[in-house]
């Protein structure tokens, strides 16, 4: 009678030993967890309510404002060895504040495919930081295969508070400059590597086209 | 065979769409962070410098302030690496160069081995290495600083060039960048990164592309605190 009930407890103990061990464990490990998740946690905090000064970014334009009218230049522009033809988009003139969308063309007149990727100045130089484009395609890879177009959208529009810059008071013309480069042969082939279904369906669709 | 087209042409553009907004210096630090293993961002005012170029008129990194600097350290008398990274700057900035960035990037060498690189020296490992001068500077130490000033510098870029008795050096190879306000904002390491990757980082330091896109609209939390002011 005493050995079953000893052997009961002992069997009790044992499962609950278990229970605390994993208990144990577990809090270990999300505490662990927490800790890794901690940085990114809190950033995630800060870019959704604000937090500790961090900015938050309308998606939109704020509308047209004053009657002052800008005209917007584009230029296009491919370094030597890249096989494109890069066009761009006629001037516009926008208002103050009023957002618009161009697009830039380019085509690759190659016979293999090329990766390039754009970088964008605005002239004026100090007048940059008032032509805010909500939309681009600078930085980012582009596959071109050959003979093949894409067109490039541009959404951008002229901060409303260049009008109380003593630059930029007086400033009527903003150009708007895109370089693009070639990625080189590794980048290619690393982009086709990640981005087989693209390049596939690219060629289904090509095959149906002809 | 309509509904085969549509499909792969939806495929298409949503595997071509994703990253196509990303266009702030974050967004392209983590593109960066992804795609190039050898870049490293940092975020740190960046080691004040006083030294001269081979004309001997003197350069402090605060006088560049206003423009991206594109740094690294070298030395003349260096039989291997140092020229292929010499040869890489001149592609970064060729590249650089034939942009309206030209007028807003610098790029500046240091050489390790001032007793050795005379300003002849200097002068001629541009030419050699089509360096282009109009944004481009080699810098030694000004008369009266140790012999180990530069070396010292890199250290505080976080490299060391430890000289041998031999009199060649052994070191690392890290191209440093530098943003307009001086704060230290990336590493790029060794000879193998990819040159376009420094191109757009320095581009997006050009435009401040830590900038808010956009105008700025009060955030939850600046709402919140507004509201419990009253």
């Amino acid at each position: 009678m005493y050995d079953l009930r000893t052997k009961r407890w002992a069997a009790n103990l044992r499962r609950r030993n278990i229970t605390v061990a994993a208990a144990s464990v577990v809090t270990v490990a999300v505490m662990v967890a927490l800790s890794f998740a901690a940085v990114p946690l809190y950033r995630l905090f800060c870019q959704v309510t604000g937090f500790a000064g961090t900015t938050q970014v309308a998606a939109s334009a704020p509308g047209a404002v004053g009657a002052k009218i800008i005209t917007v230049r584009f230029d296009a522009n491919v370094a030597p060895n890249l096989a494109w033809q890069f066009v761009a988009p006629k001037p516009v003139e926008v208002r103050l504040g009023e957002e618009r969308l161009v697009a830039f063309k380019a085509t690759n007149s190659g016979n293999e495919p090329l990766l390039g990727t754009a970088t964008f100045n605005v002239t004026p130089l100090q007048i940059g930081k008032y032509f805010n484009k909500i939309e681009c395609f600078c930085f980012t890879e582009q596959l071109l295969l050959p003979g093949e177009s894409k067109e490039f959208p541009v959404s951008f529009f002229v901060d409303p508070s260049i009008s109380e810059d003593d630059e930029g008071k007086d400033v009527t013309a903003i150009t708007l400059s895109y370089t693009f480069f070639n990625k080189g042969r590794p980048a290619l082939e690393a982009y086709l590597r990640a981005h087989k279904s693209a390049v596939s369906a690219f060629d289904a669709v090509g095959a149906a086209g002809r | 065979m309509a509904y085969v087209k549509r499909w792969a042409l939806t495929l298409l553009l949503i595997s071509l769409w994703a990253p196509a907004w990303s266009h702030s210096l974050k967004d392209l630090e983590r593109l960066l962070g992804d795609k190039e293993k050898y870049f490293q961002s940092v975020d740190k005012t960046a080691p004040d410098f006083a030294l001269q170029d081979a004309d001997g008129k003197a350069v402090q990194l605060s006088d560049l302030r206003g423009k991206v600097v594109v740094l690294h350290f070298i030395y003349a008398g260096c039989p291997d690496v140092c020229p292929l990274h010499a040869d890489r700057i001149a592609e970064i900035q060729s590249m650089v160069n034939q942009t309206p960035m030209k007028a807003q990037v610098q790029f500046v060498t240091i050489t390790t081995d001032p007793k050795n690189d005379a300003p002849d020296v200097l002068r001629a490992y541009g030419e050699q290495h089509r360096l282009d001068p109009a944004n481009w500077a080699f810098l030694t130490t000004r008369a009266g600083q140790p012999e180990d000033a530069t070396r010292k510098l890199a250290e505080q870029f976080g490299h060391k060039f430890m000289k041998q008795e031999d009199g060649y050096q052994v070191h690392g190879i890290v191209t440093h960048v530098i943003d307009r306000e001086g704060r230290w904002r990336a590493n790029f390491h060794g000879l193998r990164f990819e040159p376009t990757n420094l191109v757009v980082f320095i581009n997006a330091l050009v435009n401040d592309a830590a900038k808010p896109h956009g105008h700025e609209q009060p955030s939850t939390w600046d709402s919140i605190k507004k509201r419990l002011r009253f």
